[in-house]
């Protein structure tokens, strides 16, 4: 049996040990964060300012799909940007999308608590709708007329007991749509109503997808926020600190592992495409 | 007590599913049976519950239209029988019809001609040198991304470098979708870790919570 070359030995590593490096440099910065320099894009302060801008009474829907698997790369967005819309005087609805969503939404409201820390009350500031499944028919029935898919609220409340929902009737009445669709966002809420968006999700499902919608000036997508990465730029800039500086820490040493195997198979394959076997 | 018993099952559960990146074993095999058959079971009684809550209970109260939208559900579950599976085709086709022309009213506009349009007008619209200088080469891009889709040329002279480059184009946009997926893959990771690392060794084990 011919002895390898070099070339293949570095080509034939034991991909175990990828993980094995990727898991120890992934684990030191959540032991003992080191502060991995940030930057933040101009999409993220965008996002921000567009929501420091938001006048009193500003009506939002939020379009939350939050499920328990995706957590680590969206909660640092989504508990900045709780903050920030309860630091405004803002009338929030949230939808849930997903089934996990109403699970999340009640844990991330009992971490911010909009009542003790903001002053905000439900069904007065803020209001859940149940999860419900919003195929396309659905959901543009409820843009038209909330209350003929949702008669009650998340806690079963009817929505004519909730004093904010008493002006709130169809997506006319609705400024701002917070989405992680914006193509979905525009055909459904922008175009027929004129509702401004703004996007939120992970960095898979949003950023690859949704600068094409984005002007921070003439939108439809005025500013947008996604994946772990983003939500810490969204902590630096508003300086709502959270859990994205750590993980950002955590992803950036941790792909350095990644990069470094990249770099070996390079290695191996032009080594053995040029140099042959020696 | 509750918390401690929950940090161990959830760490235990962790090294199971990872114990699989080694060999596939017992212990991985244990893991993923549990979340799968928990999954299943939790997405079907939510959205049993919300049919319910939904169809079936305004149906006892005399809103009799429910009957359609349940009739039209159970339809979907003729799939098991090879001899009825045809029923189910009613509901594909009504659901899909209503959703074409749902989504075209307003597709066209959103997808194709504003994108378009933003694509086309975003150099003459830029407000600095380089939103301009990327403006310009996104309509490049573009328009040569899409000379890789003509198949009724041969791709030869100026042609053959359109494709070229275009493809240049398409895989630089098919590497970042890649990227997006590995970094949100690491995401879920560094969650996996942390449950590790703060919610057991450090908030349990060492009590630093």
């Amino acid at each position: 049996m011919a002895e390898k070359s070099i070339w293949q030995r570095i080509g034939t590593i034991d991909y175990r040990l990828i993980y094995l490096i990727v898991a120890l440099l992934t684990a030191i910065p959540l032991w003992s964060p080191i502060g991995t320099p940030v930057t933040v894009g101009p999409n993220v302060k965008s996002y921000a300012d567009q929501i420091s801008d938001f006048e009193p009474g500003t009506v939002i829907l939020c379009s939350f799909s939050g499920y328990m698997t995706m957590l680590p790369d969206v909660e640092p967005i989504y508990l900045a940007t709780w903050k920030l819309l309860f630091e405004r005087d803002c009338k929030i609805m949230v939808l849930n999308s997903h089934v996990d969503s109403p699970a999340v939404i009640k844990e991330e409201f009992e971490k911010i608590k909009p009542l003790e820390n903001y002053g905000k009350e439900y069904g007065v500031d803020y209001m859940i709708f149940p999860y419900q499944p919003l195929p396309t028919a659905t959901e543009i029935a409820f843009t038209e007329n909330i209350r003929s898919v949702f008669e009650q609220d998340f806690y079963g409340t009817p929505l004519d007991d909730l004093p904010m929902m008493a002006t709130i009737q169809s997506a006319n009445d609705i400024d701002w749509y917070f989405s992680s669709d914006a193509s979905w966002g525009n055909q459904r809420y922008t175009i027929p109503f004129g509702v401004k968006q703004l996007c939120w999700g992970t960095g898979t499902g949003l950023l690859p997808f949704v600068p094409p919608y984005y002007d921070p000036v003439i939108g439809p997508c005025y500013g947008y926020v996604g994946g772990a990465s983003q939500g810490g730029e969204l902590e630096k800039y508003t300086g709502l600190l959270g859990e994205g500086a750590k993980i950002n820490d955590a992803k950036n040493l941790g792909l350095v592992g990644l990069f470094l195997f990249v770099i070996f198979g390079n290695i191996a394959y032009f080594g053995e495409k040029y140099a042959g076997g020696d | 007590m509750a918390d401690v018993l929950f940090a161990v099952i959830q760490v235990c559960m962790v090294f199971a599913v990872w114990s699989y990146l080694y060999k596939e074993n017992l212990a991985s095999r244990i893991a993923t049976t549990i979340v799968i058959s928990i999954s299943t079971v939790f997405y079907f009684m939510s959205n049993m519950i919300r049919v319910w809550d939904v169809a079936v209970i305004p149906l006892t109260k005399g809103r009799f239209s429910m009957i359609i939208p349940i009739v039209l559900g159970l339809l979907l579950y003729t799939r098991i029988s090879k001899t009825y599976s045809w029923l189910s085709a009613y509901s594909y086709s009504i659901q899909l019809g209503l959703g074409t022309g749902a989504t075209l009213t307003t597709l066209i506009a959103s997808s194709i001609t504003g994108l378009i349009s933003s694509t086309v007008l975003k150099p003459f619209q830029a407000e600095t040198t380089l939103e301009q200088a990327s403006g310009i080469i996104l309509l490049i891009g573009t328009i040569l991304s899409l000379t890789y889709w003509i198949f009724t040329k041969e791709a030869t002279g100026w042609f053959g470098w359109a494709v070229k480059i275009g493809r240049l184009f398409l895989m630089a946009s098919i590497g970042m979708l890649y990227a997006e997926d590995v970094l949100w893959a690491q995401s879920i990771f560094v969650g996996a870790w942390q449950i590790v690392i703060r919610d057991f060794l450090k908030n349990i084990v060492l009590g630093m919570g």
